[in-house]
């Protein structure tokens, strides 16, 4: 009797557990199915703890936008058709969020700390939107930056160009998460639909 | 009849110029707000039957103005990164002037982002959206085209 009663016990323990089980497996199925249009990053790298500064001055740490999404970009104000192209789309998609847009940060990382003032990057960053923010800071901290996302840049040879030097970089645009993860980047070709996808996307996604 | 005669005249007066030199036209130039670089995008359209170069190009709003060219390759970089997957990402943009930018006889090239542009080094003041400027563009055989640059606003 006592045998019975315990087997009925376990039975009820087990049915419990595995719909408990079940349960679990669908809540945590369901969330990482967060739809991203750029290519997936499971393990990206987390923003390094790092003090740039802003157009205004003020000090922009990458690790302490948590809670916000974060949109990379890295390129440099003498650049006249990527980096404006790129900052153009970016744009659009940043303001087709409407009030989403409050929770994304949109940064242009200089790869040409020689020449992108704070000053100049103020002007520059202001053609586009009023809230983008242009960074800059000590070679160490961009360093950091740049070998955190792996972005290549490289000062080409002046071959007479009334341009001064040219500087060749990577065109990706990386989004960082609300924990300030690298969830997926974007190339410069993208579409500006795909990129306020993404940016929304990653918003939702507390 | 006279009348005629001397419309008839003064049209082929008219039409020989264009025949003869201009045979190379800019359609849709435009460019984008800037404050130091800038940028003019434009497509050429060869009208004659004999290949063409776009040379050199001069506005007089910039100190000075250069053929350009951007590139795209793919780079081993972004490999490192863990997790990383698909083929989007681990893009390298690079650019560099060039002398000259060809325009096949009967056909047309296009300046466009990601590709040939004209550059505009040293802007005397900030180009603004709703503007216009003029810009010279000097090729090998049409010598000499002028046309006007019209500013888009970004986005």
């Amino acid at each position: 009797m006592v045998q019975r009663r315990f087997s009925l016990f376990a039975a009820v323990v087990l049915v419990a557990a595995t719909l408990a089980f079940g349960a679990w497996s669908l809540i945590r199925d369901r969330e990482p199915a967060l739809a991203l249009d750029g290519a997936r990053i499971d393990a990206g790298p987390a923003a390094p703890n790092v003090v740039l500064v802003d157009q205004h001055g003020q000090p922009f740490d990458p690790a302490r936008e948590r809670g916000r999404v974060l949109v990379l970009f890295f390129g440099y104000a003498h650049c006249p058709d990527i980096c404006p192209t790129t900052l153009a789309k970016v744009a659009r998609a940043y303001r087709s969020l409407g009030t989403s847009a409050h929770d994304v940060t949109v940064a242009f990382v200089t790869v040409d700390p020689k020449r992108d003032t704070s000053a100049a990057l103020a002007k520059y960053v202001a053609l586009f939107d009023p809230h983008f923010l242009g960074v800059t800071g000590t070679p160490q901290a961009l360093e950091t930056m740049y070998r955190t996302y792996h972005v290549w840049h490289q000062e080409l040879p002046n071959n007479g160009s009334a341009a001064g030097y040219l500087v060749a970089h990577s065109s990706s645009i990386y989004f960082l998460d609300q924990a300030g993860r690298l969830r997926t980047v974007h190339d410069w070709t993208d579409a500006p639909a795909t990129l306020a996808h993404d940016m929304k996307a990653l918003v939702t996604a507390s | 009849m006279k009348n005629l005669l001397a419309l008839a005249v003064s049209l082929l007066v008219l039409a020989a110029p264009a025949g003869a030199a201009g045979t190379v036209s800019a359609a849709g130039a435009w460019s984008r707000p800037a404050v130091d670089t800038g940028v003019v995008y434009l497509t050429l359209v060869n009208s004659s039957s004999r290949p063409d170069r776009l040379l050199a190009a001069a506005s007089p709003v910039a100190r000075a103005v250069e053929l350009h060219e951007s590139t795209t390759s793919s780079m081993s970089g972004m490999k490192g990164m863990s997790g990383m997957s698909g083929t989007s990402g681990g893009e390298m943009v690079s650019m560099h002037e060039v002398k000259a930018i060809p325009v096949p006889p009967r056909g047309r090239t296009t300046l466009g982002p990601g590709g040939y542009h004209i550059m505009l080094i040293g802007l005397k003041r900030p180009l603004t959206a709703g503007s216009a400027f003029p810009l010279r563009l000097r090729f090998a055989h049409a010598g000499w085209e002028s046309v006007v640059v019209h500013v888009r606003a970004m986005g």
